[in-house]
């Protein structure tokens, strides 16, 4: 360690949900004084609408603070923010690794829950040295004893010196920072070593090009070097160093021990992919960094412009998502039921939902999902294999010699009461269970493999449901198997609607037909005529609802001279059916693709 | 010719004899009067009505209608239309030229006489009758008018039916609605079945033989059977009309609460369209004339006033909540009868009144004159006086949905002299499509309703509208 690192603090702030670790955030912000109190929106580093809504981070943001310590000299605290779900384990990973301490933000009213553990074991991983505080004091319900005790006992951290804190009412928060300043290990590296900087997050910017965060480990990094990124042996030229304070600040020079970012001719985020290592051409390091993984789209899904939405606006508003979403991947397909639309990837469901209400809410487009699916490897007969991941792309039975499904290596985190129920579950979606753990008295950590197939429909809400909220999940590709697969269309008025094709376990089929058939019968209005709604593997029909015909839909009276009334009604009507979608002479409202494939809670039982 | 100038041809046409439609009674204007006291409210009505309201609130009222008759039909109250039932000397002095020369506001067809007045409510019987034969006094109607009242069973007396007879009335419309006590009970009607059969003889006896019956159908207990035992009821007094409707539930009333809290349930459709067909068949086996979705004549006894309503010819509605049809804009008076009231006797009501018709030419126009007058003149927005503009498409939009509720359906020729389009141009698709499906029939320059698309009317009618 060098003096320049001695003052120098790297840290993360990890919570469960709604625990507090945003408030945290701001108020270290604000208190060491780098955003005027006028300036500061509620959270300030969730700084999309969807994020402070849900609750949840999806990008990350970076901060760089100056704090005078009790001891009298300024250090520099770099606050790094990190996203918060299953799927985007990969980018925690990451930012933790840029880090060598975390705050464990704490409810002191709710005590230890499901995400402050499932975070705990992530930064654990990274070995980084973790800070518990007690948040929400202020509250009646508050009971800091308690907690303390919890988190000692089901953590197994000392937590009798944490900070206690209201980080809404800004109580104790100079604790906070003292914690920080004397317990979280200052960086160590050699400066004069050749560079070595982790990428943890990148985005684009109009006028930089590609601004990338990163961590230095060894070296110094500034304006004109040639950088090389590691895993693809690319060299661009640096632009611009710079640090977050908490937009970008152009400095001299970055070094080891620093957060920062780098500007170069980076044209597009996917080159800088998080968990790379930067280093100098000039100079480039003989090993790179730990941990990088190439961040594969696990999830896809065809993204359909809605009624009277234009295909055109969907492509762009496309195209500015991804160029900030490495993960987020799309190409243009076409569906007979939904004509132009996209077939798109995603890290998994979550990351498919912010997509997707991204689209909705900040592009303000009508956009229509198909079913989510995983990609399979398809086996011909003449030995040749085709990587399919949209069902209707399936080549013919006779092509196919077999077909192999991705299984995902899952570790599922959950109170022990719960071990029955969530067993039960993972029994029923063809899961084999390899080993089971306690991690505490009570909690439990159970190792399944499972069918990826299975885990993106639908397995997190009813992980979420089974155990009140409690259970947690983490998974990663594992390999693919043989699979007795088929692909179950959907046929209305005897047309195959490809939209809502999918491909399933032979053995699930019947059930997934008779559901969905069900749901469709519910959500499809009554016509002037009946409508069969059939499931079929192949050319053998596996379930059957009829919408019935109507029978009655008539105004009895319509005098008094009060045209408009009724006229207005017939109008409502006419709108209603406008916003649905049309496949052959059936109205499909558009929220029917969405609801087939979502979760109902007596579904399980 | 282009659309537009087609409908600024059709609002002349209702002026001048020679483009005259169809039928002789069509190109006149019917009047509709809105009477809305009642004993007590049912418990399916949404209807402008209010019970319990004092004699000084009803006398209000009617000087409001008063006003309103003044103000609408100017230079008419010298006159005095029809005296006791008996045809006067002033009787044949209409219609001259009626309105006065610098009076901007044009009376709505203030050139020609209402051929059908409409007192409805309400229940307007339930009011004293001499308000009503004042009003009607006071009206251009010519002297072959149909003159309508309602009337509600325990409404009725004797003297009330002489003044009626008196005042001109020639058709009586009696809200039978059923012969069975329970379901009488049931719908929170004041009376019972023995006193609508005593008023449908005391009406006879009175001189009515024009009587129409409403009957209702569809509600919760109501059996086939029973039904049909109301219809055999009616049938025996062998009414010139019978109207007979399908309960709907309407928002604000006390059915729909019911309703939504489970404690009542509705029929099933099926059901529903049994009694329907039961209607019919009955109806047509006596003689009766199906003319409407839910009205049935014996032949030539087809309600006239009606028959404007799903016709397009205008309508000059008076009173609380009714609404007018100049032949190219729509209007509705306030609801409210307190607002009502109030605006008759404010100049707003008349200033507004009177901008709103002045000298406009076109819909387009005539539109602007309104927004701008309502911007500039004080006559605020909720003036209580509502107005709709109406477009060529809105207009053929109207003629369709109240055509095609005439059995007989819309008349190609009529269509094309309205609108310069004939309805295979317009609406060639639709009309392919649906008389394939059986729902529809176009035969003999006539588009219409089959028995099975007149059961889901309304999932047909959005494709013309």
């Amino acid at each position: 360690m060098d003096s320049y690192q001695k003052y120098i603090r790297n840290f993360s702030i990890i919570a469960h949900i709604d625990h507090g670790k945003s408030t945290l955030a701001d108020r270290l912000i604000e208190t060491t004084g780098l955003v005027a109190e006028r300036d500061m929106k509620a959270q300030f580093l969730d700084n999309m609408d969807l994020e402070r809504e849900r609750g949840i981070t999806i990008k990350l943001q970076t901060t760089r603070l100056h704090y005078e310590a009790e001891d009298g000299h300024t250090y520099v605290l770099n606050l790094i923010d990190t996203p918060g779900h299953v799927d985007f384990n990969y980018e925690v990973s990451r930012s933790l690794a840029a880090c060598e301490g975390a705050v464990l933000v704490v409810d002191a009213t709710q005590g230890v829950e499901a995400q402050t553990i499932g975070n705990v074991y992530l930064a654990l991983d990274e070995n980084l040295e973790i800070l518990p505080v007690i948040n929400k004091i202020d509250l009646p319900s508050a009971r800091p004893d308690e907690v303390k005790d919890e988190i000692e006992e089901v953590i197994g951290l000392d937590a009798q010196d944490a900070p206690l804190i209201s980080a809404k009412e800004g109580i104790n928060i100079e604790d906070v920072l003292e914690d920080i300043v004397q317990n979280v290990p200052a960086p160590e590296g050699d400066a004069d070593a050749p560079l070595r900087a982790l990428i943890f997050d990148s985005y684009y910017d109009n006028y930089k090009g590609v601004i990338v965060y990163s961590r230095l480990f060894d070296g110094r990094v500034k304006k004109g070097d040639i950088i090389r990124l590691m895993s693809t042996g690319a060299d661009y030229e640096v632009t611009e160093v710079g640090v977050f304070a908490p937009g970008p600040v152009p400095v001299d020079l970055l070094r080891a021990g620093d957060v920062g970012y780098i500007c170069g001719s980076i044209k597009h985020v996917r080159d800088a992919r998080v968990g790379d290592t930067v280093t100098l051409a000039s100079n480039p390091a003989k090993e790179a960094l730990p941990g990088y993984r190439q961040v594969r789209s696990m999830v896809y899904c065809g993204i359909y412009p809605g009624e009277g939405e234009k295909y055109d606006n969907v492509k762009d508003a496309l195209e500015k998502l991804q160029v900030n979403d490495a993960a987020f991947v799309f190409e243009q397909e076409n569906s007979a039921a939904l004509g132009y639309g996209f077939r798109c990837g995603f890290l998994g469901l979550l990351h498919m939902e912010v997509i997707v209400e991204r689209l909705e809410r900040e592009f303000e487009l009508a956009v229509i999902t198909t079913a989510p699916s995983v990609i399979y490897k398809v086996v011909k007969t003449d030995g040749s294999i085709v990587m399919i991941q949209n069902p209707s792309n399936l080549p013919p039975l006779t092509e196919i010699d077999h077909i192999e499904e991705p299984i995902v290596k899952a570790e599922v985190i959950i109170p022990n009461e719960y071990v029955g129920a969530v067993m039960d579950m993972c029994q029923k979606r063809r899961g084999t269970m390899i080993s089971m753990e306690y991690l505490t008295e009570t909690r439990v950590e159970l190792h399944y493999e499972l069918p990826l197939n299975e885990v993106i429909y639908n397995f997190f809400d009813e992980l979420k449901s089974r155990t009140r909220g409690y259970g947690s999940l983490d998974y990663e590709l594992e390999r693919y198997e043989p699979s007795k697969l088929v692909k179950m269309d959907i046929l209305l008025n005897k047309d195959i609607v490809d939209a809502f094709s999918m491909i399933v376990h032979e053995s699930e089929a019947y059930d997934r037909g008779r559901q969905v058939c069900k749901k469709l019968k519910d959500i499809i209005p009554s016509h002037q005529f009946e409508i069969p709604i059939q499931a079929a593997v192949g050319n053998k029909i596996i379930a059957r609802e009829t919408v019935k015909a109507l029978r009655k839909d008539v105004l009895a009276k319509c005098y008094g001279g009060d045209i408009s009334r009724k006229k207005k009604l017939l109008e409502k009507q006419k709108e209603g059916k406008k916003r649905m979608r049309q496949f052959g002479s059936v109205d499909v409202p558009q929220e029917a693709f969405t609801a087939v494939f979502k979760y109902d809670e007596d579904e399980g039982k | 010719m282009s659309l537009r100038k087609r409908s600024l041809l059709y609002s002349n046409t209702m002026k001048t004899k020679e483009n005259r439609v169809s039928t002789a009674s069509a190109a006149r204007p019917g009047i509709y009067i809105h009477i809305p006291f009642c004993v007590r409210k049912c418990f399916y009505c949404d209807f402008v009505s209010y019970s319990g309201c004092s004699q000084e609130a009803q006398k209000k009222y009617f000087e409001s209608l008063d006003r309103e008759i003044a103000f609408k039909f100017p230079g008419t109250e010298k006159h005095k239309f029809r005296n006791g039932g008996k045809t006067s000397e002033a009787e044949k002095r209409i219609p001259a030229q009626a309105p006065p020369a610098k009076t901007a506001y044009q009376p709505l067809c203030a050139d020609s006489a209402a051929d059908t007045l409409f007192v409805g409510g309400g229940t307007p019987t339930s009011v004293d009758p001499r308000y009503i034969a004042e009003l009607v006094s006071r009206l251009p109607l010519t002297n072959d008018a149909e003159l309508t009242i309602e009337s509600n069973p325990g409404t009725l007396t004797p003297e009330k039916l002489d003044i009626y007879r008196g005042a001109g009335f020639n058709r009586l419309s009696i809200g039978v609605q059923s012969f069975d006590d329970g379901e009488l009970r049931l719908l929170g009607r004041i009376h019972d079945a023995a006193e609508a059969e005593k008023t449908i003889e005391m009406a006879r006896e009175h001189g009515f033989d024009n009587i129409n019956l409403d009957l209702m159908f569809g509600f919760p207990g109501q059996t086939l059977d029973s039904w049909k035992r109301t219809l055999d009821k009616a049938l025996s007094f062998r009414p010139e009309h019978i109207s007979f409707y399908s309960l709907q539930i309407e928002e604000g009333t006390p059915f729909y609460d019911m309703f939504r809290s489970g404690e009542l349930e509705q029929i099933p459709d099926e059901l529903n369209r049994d009694m329907y067909y039961a209607a019919v068949s009955m109806l047509l086996e006596h003689g009766y004339v199906h003319y409407e979705i839910s009205n049935a004549s014996l032949p030539g006894r087809e309600c006239r006033h009606n028959l404007k309503y799903w016709s397009m010819i205008p309508y000059i509605g008076l009173g609380a909540g009714a609404h007018s049809f100049d032949g190219s804009t729509r209007m509705s008076n306030s609801a409210g009868i307190d607002e009502y009231c109030r605006l008759t006797e404010s100049c707003s009501y008349h200033t507004g009144m009177h901008c709103r018709y002045s000298g406009s030419l076109s819909i387009e126009s005539k539109d602007e004159a309104f927004r701008e007058e309502s911007e500039n003149s004080g006559c605020q927005d909720g003036s209580g006086y509502s107005f709709e503009r109406e477009t060529t498409d809105d207009l053929i939009s109207d003629f369709m949905f109240t055509g095609l509720r005439l059995v007989r359906g819309v008349s190609d020729r009529y269509f094309r002299k309205l609108f310069g389009i004939s309805l295979e141009e317009r609406f060639g698709e639709q009309i392919s499509k649906y008389t394939s499906e059986g729902l529809m029939t176009f035969e003999n320059g006539r588009l219409a309703f089959t028995g099975r698309g007149l059961d889901i009317a309304n999932s047909i009618l959005i494709d013309f509208i």
